[in-house]
């Protein structure tokens, strides 16, 4: 007898457990919740993160390295498992940073990690999607988890903000990307990637016309995608709902969607619209110009950190849209590599920004950050050398990933994007500067300095681990070279 | 049919303008009522008459009733708004104009042109002259909800699970974001409710 879907579980077997997993700790939650509320978020939080190990286990042994799923919905291939690895990794370490926060804010709510897990189901799902019909529905599963999360605290007016402005937004970016996806659609009758990519072959700059429809499809898509990675033109959500969302969200928000979106990025443009590359390549183009420029003279006139942070991250943004315009594998490669430094670096800063805690709550102005070094000189180290890692200074991890992407650039000849590239890593500099300075080289006038609080043995790993990585890629880079370099590999 | 198509297409439009215009927003739900109305006659014309139907019954009988409902519990004051329009002019006309112009670009083109040579010849040797099979005369019909249904279950079940998983995200985060486990908010005691008497409810007070 002949099945159509014989062999496809098999290769959805990660994704499987994970949900699998999911379902039986929300069950879990549902039946033994009532009067046991504060021992259960931690509960939760353990075998969720145990369930996403297994999960990371089940992928890096997944025999099945290059596969199309479920009718031409779905694929498997290198970049989606490097995506995939990072995605859980980054879930995990969100994990890591919860412990404590949860118990210090008060937050009882298991469904906390439910909503978790599936957001980084939903963004597992999002980098294999081979179609746009599929790909839509992971961004709306993702970003359905995502608002609710960031509306988690519901007493407090600056999540329930964050929460519906993100959600107003990212309904409008959707209706972009349905209105692209259908005038792609209307014009080929596809809405396959791979089918798209061989239809349009050749026929990219020839006739004017049909070029000019589906470039105004493309438009749209882009701006969607642009929307929810929140480069430039389209950023002015971001900082918002960063610093109205629960840090620990905030800092999912900055990595893990930001993985699976440049994969879907990638996977769209290169795999799709490859032979439009000169008319997309102009967007990203103007895009990262745009982030790079806003993302270190917005964060100048920041006061609070998770504001600051997010305008880093418009930055590095910005700086990983270069490697998408230039067309080139190593561009991409670049954006792989990026993309981990990226996720190391800001899991980093964010386990940083969360040990500030002193016993009157969570620090949120940059100015509590004012003598760090006499309050905690170990996390002040960490912290600096963090930052002078975001700035790209080069005996550190950012260094590497800065560096890889504008030589990409340069053989692109993309000259103008290196350049302003390295000016505005200049710029941002100052200010990454100026909070190093905030932090030791101010005199202690008032010496009533607030003890922290002490840090959980989840968060110190973290910590230890990242600055470890921060420190250290730079020395023996070769098998993150050649983790991306495979995932770049496979795009070809 | 053309008939039918441009006044369905204006009435839709109109009334989306209106529902941004509507000073009262009772009227404002009650214009987009009326543009869901519309609409679902345009996908009736197409030949869609499950997709208009599941639109109306969708949009109409469960969010705008819904809108409708918060609007009228808000209890929004009526806005004078005279002053507001001319601000937002300038900008506003100048991206509706850039999006009308983008799509009237992409309007009415296709991507395979038509040749009309392939349908009178279908049986041609020519190099230059691709060969196109006519798909209507290769059709059978089907209605809408048989043809749906057909592949939904079979090719493309993952988009059906898809649209599970993405209710069941709605559903807990509705939960998460509105359920209160706190002492003092009042719940519905069913078994107190059952068990009580018409008798003993009402009572004459003397």
């Amino acid at each position: 007898m002949f099945y159509l879907f014989e062999s496809d579980f098999l290769g959805l077997i990660p994704e499987t457990f994970l949900l699998l997993g999911l379902s039986t700790l929300l069950g879990y939650g549902v039946w033994y919740e009532k009067g046991r509320e504060s021992e259960m978020t931690s509960h939760q939080l353990w075998v969720g993160g145990l369930c996403l190990a297994f999960t990371f286990i089940l992928l890096c042994e997944s025999p099945l390295m290059n596969m199309i799923l479920c009718f031409n919905t779905l694929i498997i291939d290198g970049m989606s498992a490097y995506l995939k690895a990072l995605i859980l990794l980054s879930t995990l370490c969100i994990f890591g940073l919860s412990f404590s926060y949860l118990q210090q804010e008060r937050i009882k709510a298991f469904e906390y990690v439910i909503l978790l897990l599936l957001a980084t189901l939903s963004l597992m799902l999002m980098v294999s999607s081979y179609d746009f019909i599929s790909l839509y529905l992971a961004i709306e599963f993702q970003s359905l988890g995502l608002y609710v999360l960031a509306a988690l605290k519901r007493d407090n007016e600056y999540s329930t903000e964050a929460g519906l402005k993100y959600f107003v937004l990212g309904a409008f970016s959707s209706g972009f990307y349905l209105f692209g996806a259908s005038l792609i659609y209307g014009l080929t009758g596809t809405t396959n990637f791979e089918d798209l990519g061989i239809l349009f072959t050749g026929v990219g700059p020839t006739d004017l016309f049909t070029q000019g429809s589906v470039v105004v499809g493309l438009l749209f898509l882009s701006v969607a995608f642009l929307f929810k990675i929140s480069a430039a033109p389209f950023h002015m959500w971001s900082p918002d709902v960063y610093e109205g969302a629960p840090t620990v969200i905030t800092a999912f928000f900055s990595v893990a969607p930001k993985l699976a979106l440049f994969g879907v990025l990638i996977r769209v443009f290169y795999l799709g619209f490859f032979d439009f590359l000169f008319s997309w390549q102009q967007i990203f183009f103007f895009c990262s110009l745009a982030s790079m420029v806003f993302g270190s003279f917005g964060a100048l006139a920041q006061v609070k950190i998770k504001r600051l942070l997010a305008f880093s991250s418009i930055g590095h943004v910005g700086y990983m849209l270069i490697g998408l315009a230039t067309g080139s594998l190593q561009g991409l490669q670049g954006i792989f590599l990026y993309l981990l430094i990226y996720l190391v670096m800001t899991i980093n800063a964010f386990s940083v920004v969360l040990s500030l805690r002193t016993h009157e709550g969570e620090p949120r102005f940059l100015l509590d950050l004012k003598n760090l070094n006499l309050k905690s000189p170990i996390l002040a180290l960490t912290f600096s050398l963090t930052l002078f890692s975001m700035a790209g200074i080069p005996p550190l991890a950012g260094f590497l990933s800065k560096f890889y992407l504008f030589f990409a650039a340069l053989d692109a000849s993309l000259y103008s994007l290196a350049i302003l590239g390295v000016l505005s890593s200049v710029i941002s500099c100052f200010y990454y500067i100026s909070i190093i300075k905030l932090m030791y080289f101010h005199k202690a006038e008032e010496v009533q300095l607030k003890p922290l609080v002490g840090i959980d043995g989840q968060k110190g790993f973290l910590l230890g681990i990242t600055f470890f990585g921060i420190l250290f890629i730079f020395l023996y880079p070769s098998p993150f070279f050649l983790l991306s370099h495979a995932a770049a590999l496979s795009i070809s | 049919m053309n008939l039918f198509l441009a006044v369905f297409a204006a009435l839709g439009i109109s009334s989306s303008i209106m529902v941004i215009r509507a000073n009262n927003p009772v009227y404002s739900v009650l214009y987009l009522i009326l543009v869901f109305v519309n609409v679902s006659g345009i996908l009736i014309l197409q030949g869609l008459d499950f997709f208009a139907m599941i639109f109306l019954v969708v949009y109409v009988g469960a969010i705008a009733v819904l809108f409708l409902f918060v609007v009228m519990m808000l209890n929004i004051k009526i806005e004078e708004r005279q002053e507001s329009m001319l601000r937002y002019v300038p900008v506003g006309a100048g991206i509706g104009l850039i999006f009308f112009l983008e799509v009237i670009i992409a309007l009415d083109k296709e991507f395979v042109p038509l040749n009309p040579l392939a349908f009178t010849s279908l049986d041609n040797d020519s190099a230059l002259i691709p060969e196109y099979l006519h798909w209507g005369t290769t059709l059978g019909q089907k209605t809408g909800i048989e043809a749906i249904g057909q592949v939904i279950y079979t090719y493309y079940f993952y988009y059906f699970f898809m649209a599970s998983f993405i209710l069941l995200v709605a559903m807990i985060g509705a939960i998460l974001l509105t359920l209160h486990n706190d002492p003092k908010v009042k719940r519905q005691e069913v078994f107190e409710q059952n068990a009580r008497e018409f008798s003993r409810t009402i009572q004459k007070a003397s």
